[in-house]
């Protein structure tokens, strides 16, 4: 090992070349502050209760009330979706954090964020007749996250 | 008495004193220690010590147990060494933690903007992946069926009858936008009930064009003469509705004669247009005028102004007359973080009768306030 080592030729220092990629830009909401990221484990475990209200035939929780055509898809939860589907997340894709406030309610200040993820999802049930079906997606899940404020000291 | 065992005297007086303090501990005070309220939990220790009215000189050490990871329960126990090594262990009530109780998110889902595949949340059929392109044949009033579907896997690809929400391209009365309109379906016969648009047959457009649209997810698109047969394209996930039920039309453009003061205008005159954008879900429209000349190609180049990476949905209110316009590249909805955009349209006119069109676009800025503005032109190739 000693005889291997002393055969190497120290080669000349590479100089660093750093990559070049655009600085961050200050991104603001609408009351005019910097806007505060929601953390991305944060918004998988939002999925999470998405995809578990699915699962359950509970999306009456989920929904908001501004969702298009909202007791249509409620509905069709309850009459086409066989008993035995089962809705997974294959993978979270971008999430991109579209606004955030904070609004007094009667539990206290909230901070509500309005974020953008991208999440792949597995169905799979049993057809009658064709057996067991496994079929993906990928849709663009537009979510409010309402949370407890933080206090302006603790950022 | 064996004189002797004298020397153990000393010893028994010392071990009776020891004894005799050891008895005089205030066990029952340590019992009944109580925390103080508000103490922090990083201060566990300090704060038990000077709540326990034993002379601190007689303890060596102060153990929390469990660790203060697991005191959540309201009783945790303390054990400190006397001098003699024994162990006393101290039972404590914590009246209460100042610790937050963990309050779950509260989430809601506003939108789904589908992509590809399965689309878990249509209002159809949320387990089936479709894509159909099919002859729509309608009547005078809209609604009409779809023959020739395509659609792997799922139902059979044979006629369907849909529900179209009808509005004509001049859907606006006296320069304002109109939402009104809609009806239902009747499924049997395909015929549309309901009410057109208010101003369906007033302003400078031809009112023989109609756009229909199924709402969310269920794509949108054009037909030409009323009463005649057009091409209809839905791309979206799930089956054609079978629902008679129809959603309010949505109308995707304001006029652009007279400009409105609104921020989401933008106008093709004939040949730019520009919008920015206030609301982070606003959408921000534009028209393409055609030239007089037939068989022209027009690049439509939409360009976002943001940072880097900000994104954009082209959204599926892309409507054109399909026998008037034909999409030679470029992706007319869905997803696109390009910052700039291409789309290159042909405009092939089939009846001389229609010399001037137009084409609608709606762009949806999903990125929020990091998307400021979007701007863009038509150039005749």
């Amino acid at each position: 090992m000693v005889c291997s080592i002393s055969v190497v030729k120290a080669g000349e220092f590479r100089s660093i070349l750093p990559i070049l990629k655009p600085y961050a830009s200050a991104i603001t909401n609408t009351s005019g502050k910097a806007l505060k990221p929601v953390a991305r484990k944060k918004v998988a475990n939002a999925v999470k209760q998405v995809i578990d209200a699915w699962n359950q035939n509970q999306l009456d929780d989920v929904l908001d009330d501004s969702f298009y055509d909202r007791s249509r898809l409620v509905d069709a939860m309850a009459t086409d979706v066989p008993r035995d589907a089962r809705l997974e997340t294959l993978s979270i894709g971008d999430v991109q954090t579209l606004n955030s406030e904070v609004v007094d309610t009667p539990e206290g200040r909230m901070s509500r964020s309005t974020v953008m993820v991208s999440v792949k999802t597995q169905l799979t049930f049993n057809d009658s007749s064709k057996g067991y079906q496994r079929r993906e997606g990928t849709n663009t899940y537009i979510l409010t996250i309402t949370e407890p404020a933080e206090d302006e000291d603790e950022h | 008495m064996n004189w002797r065992r004298l020397w153990l005297l000393p010893l028994a007086v010392a071990f009776v004193w020891v004894a005799a303090y050891a008895a005089a501990l205030p066990k029952a005070h340590i019992l009944s220690i109580a925390m103080q309220q508000g103490a922090l939990v990083g201060d566990e220790s300090a704060a038990l010590l000077s709540a326990i009215t034993m002379p601190k000189a007689h303890m060596l050490s102060v153990q929390v147990q469990p660790s203060i990871a697991e005191v959540l329960p309201q009783v945790f126990s303390v054990a400190f060494a006397l001098p003699a090594g024994h162990i006393l262990h101290v039972q404590v009530n914590r009246p209460h933690t100042k610790r937050v109780a963990h309050i779950k998110p509260k989430v809601k889902i506003i939108r789904v903007v589908h992509e590809s595949g399965i689309d878990p949340f249509s209002t159809n059929d949320p387990t089936t992946t479709c894509s159909y392109t099919g002859i729509w044949t309608g009547t005078a009033t809209g609604g009409g069926i779809v023959s020739g579907s395509t659609c792997t896997p799922g139902p059979d690809p044979t006629v369907r009858q849909i529900g179209i929400t009808v509005a004509s391209d001049c859907s606006w009365k006296d320069g304002q936008p109109s939402s009104q309109g809609g009806g239902t379906i009747d499924p049997a016969t395909g015929t549309f009930i309901g009410t057109l648009p208010a101003g369906v047959n007033a302003g400078p457009c031809n009112p023989t064009k109609v756009t229909g649209t199924l709402g969310q997810n269920s794509g949108s698109g054009r037909f030409t003469d009323l009463g005649g047969t057009g091409t209809w394209t839905l791309n979206r996930g799930g089956t054609l509705p079978t629902s008679t039920q129809i959603p309010n039309l949505v109308v995707p453009c304001p006029n652009p004669n007279p400009p409105r003061a609104s921020t989401t205008l933008a106008v093709i005159s004939p040949t730019s247009f520009q919008g920015v954008f206030v609301d982070p879900l606003n959408a921000s429209c534009g028209m393409l005028q055609s030239s007089t000349s037939p068989d022209k190609v027009f690049t439509l180049t939409v360009t976002k102004s943001g940072p880097l990476g900000s994104q954009a949905i082209l959204t599926g209110q892309v409507t054109f007359n399909t026998n008037r316009w034909q999409v030679v590249s470029g992706n007319t909805s869905g997803l696109f973080s390009d910052t700039v955009h291409k789309i290159i349209v042909r405009y092939i006119p089939t009846n001389t009768q229609y010399t001037v069109d137009v084409l609608f676009f709606g762009i949806l800025n999903t990125a929020g306030t990091t998307l400021t503005g979007v701007s863009g032109q038509a150039a005749i190739n």
